[in-house]
């Protein structure tokens, strides 16, 4: 499918053009198995919405300008990607056929890592695993904070607005300074940056005037090129735990006593309140505790939770610091937690073997890992889109989200597969859908959940933290306060900063040509 | 004609992916090396990495990518669970592979059903394997490997429901497939 209002004349010669910058082997417009790989694979629904027109790789800005100055000439749309690897929400692929994607994997330097002031500066291409990598070859004593799949963008996660399991879990929060290419190919340093021969680039966020960084997040403003990412000097110790809780509806009081551990930062890190059958589908298959449709019955749960040793819920957290430190801290996080009746308490010693706790032990430490794909086999051939509200950390709060969406997957026959991500004052409940890749009516299934719990969290007010590329514009209008106040303004920015509308149509629902300033 | 092991004796060395659960045979044979990836989260799986006299290289999916990355095979066939087989197509993709054989291996009705995609006339004497070698199947994998490698998909596909049940250990549903330098 060809870009919107384009002929094959000029896409052709647009392409002509993008070879003679990149090179042919930069410029994938045929059908075959590479183009093939900015599909979205779990798509929920018809694959082809979305498939791009092409793919570009540039291997720098000065690229990334001359593609820019083609794709204005042509309004060629253009999808920016980093590794394209966070398929619950997409993938690589954009919005809608007739994109060019623009994939900055070739952009994979790590600029900077400053080991006195803890901080990283790196490229769109570079994954948790190369960063990783690159730390332990050169022994530098700082732990970076890694998603769950290892695969994924350091700083595409990160410009989504993602999150990890260690101290510094709040990705966004941990970014210093960045680099933007804007439509019209202006770079831009933002902050301290901003002055030439910056001193404090990556060691204070906001600079002097208006702090631009977070319009470029989750957002289709401008290009991110470079990020500084604070990293966390690696502590004299490291303690992982596990808690686990017999009942569904201990998810109150669970909440309710982590809150001001959260807040006096006895629970330092980005800690997950797991839910069973997230717990148990890394190890095991549905098909081993039931055979029948809809949810597993609770005769199944219990064997499943028996088998495996593990809780209804399942609190992952870890000490950090000086042996006094963490032998103190754990005295009041234990005597918290032992007011919830059943509550089971486990070190790593006590897990040996125990995958679900290895790969989680690792995170909260800054050691990525693929594990959690794993889940995706509790229906054999699985696919996943994810719905992520965010939940105050209150026990009300946490035990109503929980029961909405429960309730709702149960009614439209999916098994709830869900965690809390526990922010500084916040929860991301993260409600992984999972359904079979190749049974079209789990995938008309999901679509309907999935519109039922965008509906419902609204109404709730619930706001969602992310979306899937199917889900953006339903999601952007559920931020509607004020006649829509906010995407408004959105707009407006939109088109002063790229009035043709090539970068990223659509992403976050926000479109070009629609504020009152385009229409004049 | 080489045994099963004096064939795979020509191993490198096995990577194995523990928190993915992937383990990489490397197999230098004639003038078309192939690759076998085997997942070590399953026991069937494992028992073919066993077979082949498999050692540890190494242990994380960044291996896979370096490998992929350098690796002068011209096909890589693998025996994982799904999630795996997804895993190894993400990274395969991009770099040219084509799939050239895809099969599942479901004993989540009881006993196992095979299910193969690809040029079946081609590879009928795998699909024959198969359907004979009840709990030993995954063998045929290796005894075929060089067909599998040249066969196409999107092709024809065929069912094979045998008696043979799971094994303890061993995941239920198993995909196999052979991914090729296009």
């Amino acid at each position: 499918m060809l870009p919107p209002n384009l002929t094959q004349a000029d896409f052709d010669r647009a392409m002509d053009e993008l070879r003679a910058v990149l090179g042919r082997e930069w410029v994938i417009a045929e059908d075959g198995p590479r183009r093939a790989s900015y599909r979205d694979p779990f798509a929920p629904r018809d694959v082809d919405k979305s498939e791009p027109t092409a793919a570009v790789a540039p291997a720098n800005v000065s690229e990334i300008q001359q593609v820019l100055t083609i794709a204005r000439q042509y309004r060629l749309p253009l999808w920016p990607i980093s590794t394209g690897r966070n398929f619950g929400y997409g993938g690589p692929a954009p919005r809608h056929a007739g994109t060019v994607v623009l994939d900055l994997k070739r952009m994979n330097r790590i600029i900077e890592v400053n080991e006195k002031h803890a901080y990283a500066v790196v490229e769109p291409g570079v994954s948790y695993f190369d960063l990783y990598r690159y730390l332990q070859a050169r022994k530098i004593k700082l732990w970076m904070d890694p998603a769950a799949p290892g695969w994924g963008g350091v700083m595409g996660n990160l410009v989504d607005r993602g999150a990890g399991y260690t101290p510094y879990g709040e990705h966004f929060m941990a970014q210093c300074g960045m680099q933007v290419v804007l439509a019209d190919g202006t770079i831009v340093e933002t902050a301290m940056g901003a002055t030439p021969n910056a001193k404090a680039r990556h060691l204070y966020k906001y600079g002097h005037g208006a702090w631009v960084d977070g319009i470029f997040t989750q957002s289709n403003f401008g290009i991110v090129t470079q990020i500084g990412i604070w990293l966390m000097p690696e502590p004299p110790g490291y303690r992982p735990y596990l808690v686990t809780f017999p009942h569904e509806d201990d998810i109150h009081q669970i909440t309710e006593v982590l809150r001001p551990l959260k807040l006096g930062m006895l629970v330092p890190n980005a800690a997950t309140t797991v839910g069973l059958i997230w717990e148990a589908a890394v190890k095991v298959s549905r098909a081993q505790y039931y055979d029948g449709k809809g949810p597993l019955p609770d005769s199944a749960r219990k064997r499943l939770a028996s088998d495996l040793n593990i809780g209804n819920w399942n609190f992952y957290a870890a000490l950090y610091g000086p042996e006094a430190i963490m032998n103190n801290n754990w005295k009041v996080i234990e005597e918290s937690f032992r007011q919830v009746n059943g509550a089971k308490f486990y070190f790593e010693a006590d897990r040996g073997g125990d995958p679900a706790f290895a790969y989680r032990a690792q995170l909260m430490r800054g050691i990525p890992n693929m594990t959690e794909y794993s889940l995706l086999n509790w229906v054999g051939a699985g696919s996943h889109v994810d719905f992520s509200p965010i939940s105050p950390v209150t026990g009300d709060g946490a035990l109503k989200q929980f029961h909405i969406m429960r309730d709702l997957c149960h009614r439209h026959g999916f098994d709830y597969i869900g965690e809390f991500l526990v922010g500084w004052r916040d929860m991301h409940h993260i409600l992984m859908l999972v359904f079979e890749r190749n049974d079209e009516e789990r995938k008309r299934a999901v679509r309907e959940l999935f519109e039922a719990l965008v509906n419902e969290a609204a109404q709730a007010g619930y706001g969602e933290y992310r979306t899937h590329l199917d889900y953006m514009d339903a999601i952007a209008e559920t931020y509607h306060w004020n006649e829509r106040a906010l995407y408004r303004s959105f707009e407006m920015m939109k088109d002063a900063l790229d009035p043709q509308g090539i970068l990223a149509p659509g992403k976050s629902g926000i479109w070009a040509g629609r504020s009152h300033h385009k229409r004049s | 004609m080489p045994t099963r092991r004096a064939f795979l004796q020509s191993t490198l060395a096995v990577i194995a992916l523990p928190a993915v659960g992937l383990s990489i045979v490397h197999s230098a044979i004639a003038a078309r090396p192939l690759r076998f990836v085997i997942d070590g989260g399953c026991a069937v799986a494992r028992r073919l990495a066993d077979c082949a006299g498999a050692t540890l290289a190494g242990d994380d999916v960044a291996v896979l990518i370096e490998l992929l990355n350098r690796d002068e095979a011209d096909a890589w066939i693998g025996l994982t669970r799904d999630a795996q087989r997804f895993i190894f197509e993400t990274l395969a993709r991009p770099r040219g592979f084509e799939l050239r054989y895809a099969g599942t291996h479901d004993y989540r009705t009881g006993t196992l059903q095979h299910r193969v995609v690809g040029d079946l006339a081609l590879i009928a004497p795998h699909t024959q394997a198969l359907a004979a070698a009840g709990a030993n199947w995954p063998t045929a994998l290796l005894d075929y490997a060089a067909l599998l490698s040249r066969s196409r998909t999107p092709g024809d596909s065929a069912r094979i429901t045998t008696a043979t049940l799971r094994p303890p250990g061993s995941a239920d549903y198993l995909t196999s497939w052979c991914w090729r330098r296009s």
